[in-house]
């Protein structure tokens, strides 16, 4: 070929190539104005449309099903801030911009306007804009939960992890990657402190694990006091005493129907550890066969012990007779020990009551309510409920809930002004977690599921979100913690 | 004739051909269902998690580039070529350092073959190719430091010419090979029968009940429980349950399914079982069960069974999650697009749980049984299992009231009942006569009855045992 011609075909092409260039960036890059416009929202996942959220949340990231490009402005006052266009149909905001936003907005709102581009509408369409309301309340920074397999009787990899919820960070406090036969289970932490920490590893070297002071140390509950086991755990605000219920536990499996477990205890009675002095303290009332008492948990000012009963029954022939109270039982924290007289907070004459928890501000229990027994995460049927103890009312949150699915296992924020929980409504099987706005007022708010980085991860993650509690910053657990429950250490 | 000379390099591309070949071979034509299965126990997927998991897990890296391997598996030709490489490419590695280390290496490539054995030794039971990709690696790091080291300080070792000699190559690649393929398929027996066990787990998945009964025999369904668990679920998927249980292991109230077991061959049967009788709760259950015993907490079996069942449920968000995840593999992208119209298709119907109402607990056999006994009263599979379970049991009183309530359904009018409930019922009748007039019996079995018992009465008992081997009579005796 003449050089001349070989000269001018790659002119040519270099020329092919720059412009083919400048077309993909400038497609890439710029703003579209979608040719037409419809009357509705878009559907959106997951749903933030009129949502409320804390000020230093981490972006709401979302996508649009179906679509192609997608392109969204985020206006405060008629000021657009922000425009985040996607593909796929992915809104992935900046975390920078989003923060701006969120400042800027706090108090008020964000309209959210969408633009979609697909095979419906190739030219693009223009959608009504929705709005997300910025409490002008932070959230606590980090949250504690566990990854779990939603499944039966055996598990894989377990661990407690803790995430940013003012980013996208998270990162495991423990699992037990180094030993599958472990399972680790009832996370918790004295007054939100981020310092202190207990959980159960259950295994041949197990014992329930105790980061407190600086020390590490594994109890052996079924060798210590009344030598028996510990499950449901509330540590005392100010740090000495844990209160546990010690559950025999049992599960069953239907073989018909949506609900495929039935989870029950045989037995369950009250203890309290004094981490001072290293024993456990029972009180007679709550080590007796016929009353079942389960879930402990402290008022906000360790004066009162919150607590579910019910009468044993015949099990598992007559779970569905199981109905737990909610009861409350005064608690000398200088003596270390329990008050004569035992309240009843909610008499449950339908129904069943779990996982009692009180605001911060004491003044509000938000429980979970299931038609029957004691493990309602396994009931499509449980919500949320809410008494406000000053006026011993119940408060209105069905907002919160799914009809049709299981809302349960709560916590309240520091503030009481969030509460975080698990619900299956997205699948049915798998549990994530929503956080709510309880308003100074005592409203709630419309929940949020928790922010990921691709929201598309909501749906490929193969674990459920177990015990959520916020913490107030990152756990920091030393490395050989995980050591003291390995068998092949 | 002109003697043919061969550079070390090329006698050694050659020699390494050939084993390639050869182990192909072996892996292929005598592992096919196992190679198969090892797709199914795996998972792999690009998704954050996982990732993030063999960041933390022992089997670390190696671990991912197995679990990324053995996606490809399901094709047995395939599967069997990378098992091949991985026996094989150790012993490239060791030849090139002979080649580049030694003084007329070409006498010395037997050096090479000796890690042949080390490697095969474990290979069949290296389920993760955890072993296989460190040993390639150490292989191929050493092969690397020698080619640098070689390149510096130019070596050229002398070994004894005893050593070179060309009887001895030949001799020691021989052993090395004969030696490599008795340690696959010689000698640990666990090897054919986990390939005889997987080729049973694939036709039952494909519904070949009667290979099932060809393949399994009598004397094998007694020696081994999941064989002869495969082998009653294929005679009541068949129809012949009533005929042959007995000649196929049916020894009691837990020959059916497996109980309190870790072993994903026992669960994948389990849940195996449950498909075939529409139970799709405990399908579920077994198959999660199942997938926790993979590393990743989730073998691609599992996965795709649940979304199986799930569409087949008519749950949309559950079954799109899990074809969602298997879209994230490497080689799942035409099994989740076939299945993409079905999944549309439900997207608006409401989730089709079976008898919501009823609050029947999976339990022992006769209980988990009699709940689908109760609500398909017409459908004799499930009748068959119940009423066989209670005769392996010899529990007659169960055993009657079971067939009474069956009977105006099943066997009305004097329609003739199977052979073994027939020999049950007249075997009762010993006690209790009147159940000769509630069932109809047939004359054929009185007959035989009556030959059987004057057999037993006339010291001719063995004999008797031996010609109606496959009778209740017999198993009851």
């Amino acid at each position: 070929m003449p050089l001349r011609m070989q000269s001018y075909i790659r002119d040519k092409m270099l020329s092919l190539l720059i412009l083919l260039s400048i077309i993909l960036l400038s497609g890439c890059s710029s703003w579209k104005t979608p040719e037409s416009a419809i009357d509705s929202r878009p559907l959106i996942f997951p749903d933030y449309a009129e949502v409320s959220i804390p000020k230093n949340i981490a972006p709401l990231n979302f996508i649009v099903e179906g679509a192609d490009r997608i392109q969204a402005s985020f206006s405060h006052e008629g000021v657009e801030l922000i425009r985040v266009k996607g593909n796929d149909g992915i809104v992935q905001i900046p975390l920078n911009k989003w923060r701006e936003l969120l400042g800027q907005a706090a108090g008020g709102n964000i309209d959210v306007q969408v633009s979609v581009w697909s095979k419906e509408y190739p030219r693009g369409v223009a959608m009504l804009p929705f709005p997300i309301y910025v409490a002008d309340d932070d959230i606590d920074e980090w949250l504690a939960y566990r990854l779990i397999e939603p499944g039966y009787r055996s598990w894989r990899q377990v661990g407690l992890y803790q995430r940013s919820l003012t980013s996208f960070e998270e990162m495991p406090i423990v699992t037990n990657a180094q030993s599958n036969e472990t399972c680790l289970n009832c996370h918790h932490f004295p007054s939100y402190s981020s310092k202190s920490m207990m959980f159960h590893a259950r295994g041949s070297e197990g014992g329930t694990i105790l980061y407190h002071n600086g020390k590490l140390s594994k109890i052996k509950f079924n060798e210590i006091g009344p030598k028996k086991n510990t499950t449901y755990p509330a540590w005392h605000p100010e740090g000495r005493y844990i209160a546990f219920s010690s559950n025999t536990t049992r599960q069953s499996f239907y073989l018909h129907g949506k609900k495929p477990i039935e989870v029950y205890d045989y037995a369950s009675d009250l203890l309290l550890y004094d981490t001072e002095q290293g024993r456990v303290l029972t009180d007679p009332r709550f080590m007796t066969d016929e009353v079942l008492e389960s879930f402990p948990s402290w008022s906000p000012d360790g004066r009162n012990l919150y607590y579910v009963a019910a009468d044993a029954r015949k099990l598992p022939d007559e779970v569905e007779d199981m109905h737990y109270h909610i009861l409350r039982v005064p608690f000398d924290p200088a003596a270390g020990s329990f008050g004569e007289q035992i309240d009843t907070v909610f008499k449950a004459e339908e129904g069943s009551a779990s996982h009692p928890r009180v605001s911060a501000d004491g003044r509000y229990l938000l429980y979970t309510w299931a038609e029957y027994g004691t493990f309602p995460v396994w009931h499509p049927e449980a919500d949320l409920r809410m008494i406000d103890l000053q006026a011993m009312q119940p408060v209105d949150i069905s907002l919160w809930n799914d009809p049709d699915e299981t809302d349960s296992y709560h916590s309240w924020s520091s503030d009481g002004r969030w509460a975080v929980w698990g619900s299956r409504r997205q699948d049915g099987r798998y549990t994530h977690l929503y956080i709510a706005h309880f308003d100074a007022e005592g409203a709630p708010h419309k929940p949020f599921l928790l922010p990921q980085e691709d929201p598309r991860y909501n749906i490929w993650r193969l674990k459920s979100y177990n015990v959520p509690e916020f913490i107030d910053g990152k756990v920091e657990l030393p490395d050989e913690a995980a050591e003291l429950f390995n068998p092949q250490k | 004739m002109k003697k043919i000379s061969l550079a070390p390099g090329r006698l050694l591309a050659i020699l390494s051909a050939l084993l390639l070949l050869i182990f192909w071979a072996v892996w292929f034509f005598c592992y096919p269902n196992f190679l198969i299965w090892l797709e199914g126990y795996s998972y792999f997927s690009t998704l954050p998690d996982f990732t993030s998991l063999y960041g933390s897990i022992p089997e670390g890296i190696p671990g991912y580039i197995g679990a990324f391997l053995h996606q490809f598996y399901k094709w047995p030709a395939l599967g069997a070529l990378i098992q091949a490489f991985f026996a094989v490419w150790p012993v490239v590695c060791a030849g090139v350092i002979v080649i580049r280390i030694f003084e007329e290496p070409k006498g010395l490539i037997w050096i090479a073959f000796l890690v042949l054995p080390i490697y095969i030794y474990r290979q069949f039971w290296d389920l993760l190719i955890y072993f296989g990709v460190i040993y390639s690696a150490v292989a191929t790091v050493l092969m690397l430091l020698v080619l640098v080291a070689a390149a510096i300080w130019k070596p050229s070792l002398k070994m004894p010419e005893f050593l070179k000699n060309r009887w001895l190559n030949l001799v020691v690649m021989l052993a090395s090979v004969i030696c490599s393929v008795y340690f696959l398929t010689g000698l640990d027996p666990r090897n054919r029968r986990q390939e005889e066990i997987t080729r049973l787990e694939n036709l039952g998945q494909n519904g070949q009940w009667q290979e099932i009964l060809s393949l399994v025999t009598p004397k094998d369904a007694k020696q081994d429980q999941l064989k002869s668990r495969y082998a009653l679920l294929a005679l009541a998927e068949t129809g012949y349950l009533t005929e042959y249980a007995f000649r196929y292991g049916l020894s009691g109230l837990d020959s059916f399914l497996f109980y309190d077991t870790p072993d994903p061959l026992c669960l994948n049967f389990n849940a195996l079982f449950y498909q075939c009788m529409d139970m799709h709760n405990a399908v579920i259950q077994q198959s999660y069960q199942q997938g926790v015993q993979s590393v990743p907490g989730i073998g691609f079996a599992s996965l795709r069974r649940l979304a199986d069942t799930y569409i087949e449920l008519k749950d949309y968000e559950l079954a799109r999650k899990y074809l969602d995840i298997l879209a994230h593999s490497t080689c799942h992208r035409a099994w989740v697009k076939e299945r993409l119209p079905k999944l549309e298709s439900i997207k608006r119907e409401e989730p089709a749980y079976q008898y919501d109402e009823h609050k029947a607990l999976i339990a022992d056999f006769p209980h988990t049984i009699s709940s689908m006994v109760d609500r398909n009263v017409e459908n004799r599979k499930y009748t068959d299992l119940l009423l066989c379970a209670y005769l392996a049991n010899e529990d007659g009183d169960k055993f009657l009231n079971i067939l009474r309530y069956i009977t105006p359904y099943q066997y009305p009018e004097g329609t003739p009942l199977p052979r073994l409930y027939e020999e049950a019922v007249i075997l009762i009748s010993m006690v209790n006569p009147e159940v000769l007039s509630e069932f109809h019996i047939s004359e054929q079995t009185r007959a035989r009855f009556s030959d059987y018992v004057s057999m037993m009465n006339t010291g001719r008992g063995t004999q008797a045992l031996k010609k109606y081997a496959d009778t209740y009579w017999a198993y009851s005796y």
